[in-house]
């Protein structure tokens, strides 16, 4: 019983420990961001929001596609 | 870059007396702080002037500067070098104020003037939506505001109320 025990705390702990480097991880990544040059991070908009534009396209397209698929009468 | 090119239309505009003092605010003017926020659109905030002789206000000189540049509407934006802009009235004392504290700085030589982030978080609080109150959030963890002078602010405004709903909310 104790030997469990002590495995479960072992594996959560690794756990925690997992998630607290990614988060560390990612707050360390925004800090870096952050202190980038102002040139550098207005890039950085221009790139996201071509991106975000992408992104809405794809989801446009999909459910275009999806609607005509819905609409399309069975062959059977 | 295209918003480098935007700041600088919007600077002509103003140099051409088409719109006086300007800031930029939202997502882009908290990029100036923060790191780069995803966002469609600028959001420029202007004095509005009535027409000479007339009450009302209107976009009709800065739409046809713009039109007459090559520029297109696109719902209520106008599109700047691909960018949407918004033009935004100061119209309440808290975006005035905010407008005159407005600082400039320098993109590669281009100059732009930008809200404070203390009047920046004070905006968002007083708008209030999850993603405002997110920005708020942003600037608190990664220290880019003078606290105080955000609470300093909000007293000014009448919004100490909404502050304490924000701490009560995320800081306690």
């Amino acid at each position: 019983m104790a030997i469990g025990s002590n495995s479960s705390n072992n594996s959560s702990s690794k756990v925690k420990g997992y998630f607290e480097r990614i988060s560390e991880s990612k707050r360390d990544f925004r800090r870096r961001l952050a202190a980038l040059p102002i040139a550098e991070k207005l890039r950085l908009l221009d790139s996201l929001r071509e991106r975000m534009l992408a992104i809405r396209r794809g989801s446009n397209a999909v459910a275009t596609r999806k609607t005509i698929v819905q609409e399309t009468p069975s062959e059977r | 870059m295209a918003i480098k090119e935007a700041i600088q239309i919007i600077n002509r505009m103003e140099a051409d007396g088409v719109i006086e003092r300007y800031a930029i605010g939202g997502a882009v003017g908290a990029t100036f702080y923060l790191e780069p926020v995803a966002t469609l659109d600028v959001d420029v905030f202007i004095e509005f002037r009535a027409q000479p002789g007339s009450r009302l206000v209107s976009l009709e000189p800065i739409f046809t500067y713009l039109r007459d540049r090559g520029c297109t509407m696109e719902g209520e934006h106008i599109v700047i070098a691909g960018w949407p802009v918004q033009f935004l009235p100061a119209n309440s004392n808290l975006l005035q104020e905010a407008l005159v504290a407005a600082v400039e700085k320098s993109v590669e030589g281009t100059s732009a003037r930008v809200f404070t982030a203390e009047h920046i978080a004070a905006i968002a609080l007083q708008t209030g939506r999850a993603k405002d109150k997110a920005r708020v959030l942003q600037f608190i963890e990664a220290n880019a505001v003078d606290l105080g002078r955000v609470r300093e602010i909000l007293t000014r405004h009448g919004l100490n109320g909404n502050w304490q709903q924000f701490e009560q909310q995320f800081l306690k």
